[in-house]
């Protein structure tokens, strides 16, 4: 398409600016919002900035919401960071290790084992929800960050993501590798992780995000307010009996939770697009 | 320094298919053997279980006198050059060639010297520091080379090394290998599909057909004696004209079609006067003469004027036999012509037309 079409490109450009407009639109509304006192959003939305910024943000790192568990949000940021960071560990570590086993090892029932691997893709957290919750209740890990993770590390996807990888790794590598004296696991580890590291970085993007907004599963394995994640704190902010929902105060909180993915996303921006778009050997 | 003998090497995949139907050689020290052959004829296969990357079903594979059929390939001192090079991206030229010798647990200062060696050998010392993407295809096939060097293995073993470059780099790696083959003095086998890069480069070839020997032997002994109708055809280009013949009842004409006889030197010729035979002339040595002296005509179909040389395809006058002849030089011939042909009796090659061995 290197067609020279003003009008085309006008039009492109307009669709454009459109669809950043709707996705932005809600993003600005909870930043300002987030800068009004609660009595000036309760009924409206308001526009433009107001001027509680600091206090707003102020409040709600240091106590959260006083009428809804008052839980420091830098906790829950805590919380959530820690869930979001072993739920990507956990992940990317079994998933190499499989991906590689799957790839490089001739065991018996190796195509069992990766279709088995395969067919969990079709389960994901919701459907399989209960026997977790008892297996996690049973191991007595309830209100801990292990509960919080260890059911959601197993990924299929990132297993397949990576066998695919290692499939388009030329198997005369793995053979050189024989040849200079490199065991399995040395050659995984000064060949095929570095290799892989494009791959890691992208994927280290999806996975924290997928972790850091991870909703049901923490709402049902904890209750204890120390363990409260972020994105469920968002929640419990918005339904208090018997007191007037204070907006600014849940959009502080909303902004702020969105803060470490875009931070994530940010830095490795370079790699993450490299590691999806290109096959570098 | 090192020998390597195979004996009677058998190679059979899952699902009962057999590659190889017990290859047999016995390899000096400090010699070059390519192994050659079309593709699919389990050459690759051959060499991959002598570097140990393939299981051997059944036979002995000896490097040394030291018997290593269950040995790692790292435990077997031999250094392998891939065909796509096989040079670790990530990695420098320098990185790549001290990988192996890292894992020797060789003290740094050590590797540090004969890495520097070796690439002062193969002219790559500027070239240390890069990355093999920032290499030419010719660069990168010289530090997968110097990659086996620097090992200083007992064997060498080069899979196919040449087939990525161009055709004019290949004729240079190919003289660079031989030089460098002579200089070290490492045994080495060397395989290739190009029968030119085996006939240059080999003290002796090994001519593999479907997952068997078809002859060993020293590039001219392959030229001049080829022992099977396989071999006369892969050796030579272009290739050898090859057809039917009947031997006469005295054992010393070969009689093409109805007509036309070709005298033989019949002193060691060892087939049944009568029988129905194969004859393999070679276009080069198929010459033009004097109409008098011809013992064939050829009606020239077509030319190919390289300069050189002359090739002319046509057909043998009075029979349905397509030749070609190989005239050095630039010959006056037009299509169209009767062109007069004598061959030395000395230059024809009899072969059973059953199971292709030679005769004479």
């Amino acid at each position: 398409m290197v067609e020279n079409r003003p009008w085309l490109n006008a039009l492109t450009h307009l669709l454009l600016i459109f669809g950043i407009i709707v996705v932005i639109f809600p993003i600005y509304i909870a930043l300002v919002t987030s800068t009004h006192e609660a009595e000036d959003i309760l009924t409206t939305v308001q526009p433009w900035f107001g001027s509680e910024m600091l206090e707003n943000y102020g409040t709600v790192l240091q106590k959260g919401k006083v009428n809804a568990s008052g839980i420091p949000v830098g906790m829950m940021m805590w919380n959530s960071l820690i869930m979001a960071l072993g739920i990507v560990v956990g992940k990317i570590t079994i998933s190499i290790l499989s991906a590689f086993a799957i790839v490089y090892f001739r065991f018996p029932l190796r195509k069992l084992c990766f279709w088995t691997i395969f067919l969990t893709l079709m389960l994901p957290v919701e459907v399989r929800i209960l026997p977790t919750y008892a297996v996690v209740a049973n191991l007595g890990l309830l209100n801990s960050y292990a509960g919080l993770t260890l059911p959601l590390i197993a990924s299929a996807t990132a297993t397949f993501l990576f066998r695919q990888f290692f499939m388009t790794v030329p198997e005369e590598l793995a053979e050189a590798a024989r040849v200079d004296g490199a065991g399995p696991m040395k050659f995984f580890f000064d060949i095929l992780l570095p290799l892989s590291r494009t791959n890691l970085a992208a994927l280290f993007v999806i996975l924290f995000i997928y972790g850091w907004n991870q909703y049901l599963w923490p709402l049902i394995v904890t209750t204890e307010e120390s363990m409260t994640t972020i994105v469920m704190g968002i929640q419990r902010m918005l339904y208090v009996a018997d007191a007037i929902p204070e907006w600014n105060i849940t959009m502080a909180t909303a902004i702020l939770a969105m803060l470490p993915p875009l931070l994530v996303v940010i830095v490795m921006q370079r790699q993450f697009v490299k590691g999806l778009v290109e096959t570098e050997k | 320094m090192a020998t390597v003998s195979i004996k009677n090497a058998i190679k059979t995949y899952p699902g009962n298919v057999q590659a190889l139907h017990g290859i047999s050689i016995d390899i000096k020290d400090g010699e070059l053997i390519v192994i050659v052959g079309p593709s699919g004829c389990g050459k690759s296969t051959m060499l991959r279980m002598v570097a140990g990357l393939e299981t051997v079903t059944s036979g002995d594979i000896h490097i040394n006198e030291e018997w290593v059929n269950k040995k790692e390939p790292a435990d077997r001192d031999i250094a392998m050059v891939f065909q796509n090079y096989a040079l670790y991206p990530h990695m420098s030229v320098y990185q790549n060639m001290a990988y192996g010798l890292k894992n020797r647990k060789i003290p740094k200062d050590q590797i540090e010297q004969r890495v520097r060696e070796t690439a002062k050998i193969l002219e790559l010392e500027n070239l240390l520091v890069r990355k093999p993407k920032e290499l030419s295809g010719g660069q990168r096939q010289r530090v997968a080379m110097g990659r086996a060097i620097v090992r200083e293995p007992k064997v060498f073993l080069f899979d196919e090394p040449l087939s990525n470059l161009d055709a004019k780099l290949r004729v240079q790696m190919r003289l660079e290998i031989k030089r460098l083959q002579e200089r070290l003095g490492v045994t080495t086998i060397y395989v290739t599909h190009d029968q030119v890069e085996a006939m240059t480069l080999g003290h002796r070839l090994l001519l593999m057909n479907e997952g068997r020997v078809e002859q060993i032997g020293t590039p001219l002994e392959v030229y001049e004696k080829p022992q099977t109708l396989f071999v006369a055809g892969f050796i030579g280009s272009p290739s050898m004209n090859i057809i039917p013949a009947v031997l006469s009842s005295n054992g010393d004409l070969a009689l093409l079609g109805d007509s036309l006889s070709l005298p033989l030197t019949h002193s060691e010729n060892s087939a049944n006067s009568d029988s129905q035979v194969t004859l393999g002339m070679r276009p080069e040595h198929l010459e033009a003469c004097e109409s008098e002296k011809a013992s064939m005509f050829l009606q020239v179909e077509m030319l190919e004027k390289l300069g050189a040389d002359t090739v002319v395809y046509g057909k043998l006058e009075q029979t349905e036999l397509v030749l070609t002849v190989r005239l050095s030089g630039i010959h006056p011939v037009v299509s169209g012509d009767r062109l007069p042909l004598t061959i030395p009796s000395e230059h024809l090659h009899i072969f059973e037309i059953d199971s292709g061995k030679r005769l004479n």
